[in-house]
């Protein structure tokens, strides 16, 4: 992690733990925005550029502007929720920065007039939740009600109108709303939802200025970004911070300790791209310019696949457990997902035929674009980039011979690697 | 919001699958292999459609069709998702 000219890692050590409140505050001096007006610092967020690290890379100042400009009372809301399995960004964060991520949510509250911050997290997660619950007892009254609110677990139970839904007292499902959260959200306030990365760039910006936050990654895609890399690696599930000019295989080798280029890359996340390994390798490491390539970062995980490993049936695996994960609301999803997921299984499985590869294709466009949330056409994405990156490996497998060697270096919930 | 343009909008969190729509609106609603509403969702310009989605809209027992102004916000977005 960190390393030199670390921003939202910078400080003590991964290994010294959770930052206490008084060297957070010896490092990066009092926050001091008491004095500003909630419009000042929604500017300067907005010239700073700052997207939303959950994924969806929405800017933040957008969100902001429409709660500061709607009525009633607002909330801000911190996701905690990380439901992508290989992500360990954001609990790392809380678990080490505390007092930051709680910096961030009070610029945040301050910048929309809300009285009150939510941390939606998973208490199951012990790290984070002592850490923010200690760090909560350090702290001096800072004129907000903090509130922590257990998330189900579930992969689109963070999706941010299944966050509001379930502050609202509803089940975690993503909902279509007839305005957005911003606007009308938690019993019709505008409610602000950020990631907890988001949030704790707020916390620099604030203090540290909008030309600054844009000193480090690119002109599309300003600041730094929290990357976790995944996968088969050597060192698996390390979180670093991308600040300038880096490739990817700098960071794999460098922190995931990987000698040479992988087979392939996963790029965003289980819902995000297969990127083939040789030429990922030499990929630049920045949102602005991978985002004009169509390569979205997403919510940050990098996952690699070794030499040795099948790539069509570690799709065919992930596919099947994010179709377990529907919320079960949609047609295309309830019924497309398994579908898929099943004409992978015969895929990987070396069983199946030109039909179903056609039959793949047509879902494909089915699926894609329909449901309430992304979660649907997520999935095709990453179907439809394996089926490009592994088209040799298709062939063969098409030709009914399968892969030898299955590696299950990619974690899910509820599942124990390797014992499938 | 643009000025009296109109057209349909799905929630497919909605839709049960009946199937009424399409055969109401043909023009704009389809189905897909497991019955479920595949609209179109751009602008109306022709009254006669115009009918036939008001009709498709009031006859969906699930409520998940609506006829909502061009620009409108009844537009699900996808969000997180990174598009390849
Ligand atoms: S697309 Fe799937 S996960 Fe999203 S709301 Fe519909 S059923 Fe739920």
């Amino acid at each position: 992690m960190g390393g030199r000219g670390a921003r939202l890692l910078g400080g003590p050590a991964r290994a010294e733990g959770t930052e206490h409140w008084e060297s957070h505050l010896r490092r990066l001096g009092a926050l001091g925005i008491e004095g500003a007006a909630g419009h000042e610092l929604v500017q300067e967020v907005a010239r700073s550029g700052l997207q939303g690290r959950g994924g969806a890379l929405f800017p933040t100042a957008t969100k902001l502007t429409m709660a500061s400009a709607s009525r009633g009372t607002p909330i801000a809301v911190v996701n905690a929720s990380e439901g992508e399995p290989a992500s360990q960004k954001d609990r790392s964060l809380v678990e080490l920065r505390p007092h930051l991520v709680l910096d961030g949510a009070l610029v945040a509250a301050r910048a929309i007039g809300a009285p009150e911050v939510v941390f939606y997290l998973h208490r199951a997660r012990r790290g984070s939740t002592a850490a923010l619950e200690r760090a909560l007892w350090e702290r001096p009254p800072e004129g907000v009600a903090w509130r922590l609110v257990d998330a189900p677990a579930g992969y689109v139970t963070g999706e941010s109108s299944a966050v509001v839904s379930y502050l609202e007292g509803q089940g975690a499902l993503p909902r279509r709303r007839s305005a957005p959260a911003a606007v009308r959200g938690v019993a019709g306030r505008p409610t602000v939802v950020n990631n907890v990365e988001t949030i704790a760039h707020l916390a620099l910006i604030a203090r540290f200025g909008w030309k600054w936050f844009r000193s480090a990654g690119d002109a599309n895609g300003p600041g730094s970004t929290l990357v976790t890399l995944a996968g088969e690696l050597p060192v698996p599930g390390a979180v670093a911070e991308v600040l300038g000019p880096t490739r990817l295989g700098q960071l794999l080798s460098g922190v995931g300790g990987l000698g040479r280029p992988p087979q392939a890359v996963l790029v965003g996340g289980y819902e995000g791209v297969w990127l083939n390994g040789a030429s990922a390798w030499e990929m630049p490491v920045a949102r602005g310019l991978l985002a004009a390539h169509g390569i979205s970062l997403g919510c940050g995980v990098i996952a690699a696949l070794n030499s040795g490993s099948c790539g069509l049936a570690t799709t065919a695996r992930l596919v099947r457990w994010l179709a377990s994960e529907s919320a079960g609301q949609c047609g295309s999803c309830v019924f497309g997902l398994p579908a898929v997921s099943a004409l992978l299984d015969e895929i990987a499985r070396g069983t199946a035929l030109r039909r179903d590869l056609r039959r793949l294709r047509q879902l494909s466009c089915v699926v894609t674009g329909r449901g309430a949330c992304g979660h649907p056409s997520g999935v095709m994405a990453l179907v439809d980039s394996a089926l490009e990156v592994f088209s040799a490996e298709l062939r063969r497998h098409l030709h009914g011979r399968c892969c030898p060697a299955v590696h299950y270096g990619f974690p899910l919930p509820g599942h124990q690697e390797g014992l499938e | 919001m643009t000025e009296g343009g109109w057209r349909l909008s799905l929630d497919p969190a909605a839709c049960d699958g009946h199937g009424i729509c399409a055969l109401r609106c043909p023009d704009r609603i389809s189905l897909d292999g497991w019955g479920y509403a595949c609209v179109d969702g751009t602008a109306i310009d022709d009254p006669r459609v115009l009918g036939r989605a008001y009709r498709a809209a009031a006859a969906c027992p699930a409520g998940a069709l609506t006829v909502v102004p061009e620009g409108g916000r009844h537009e699900h977005k996808s969000p997180a998702v990174p598009a390849a």
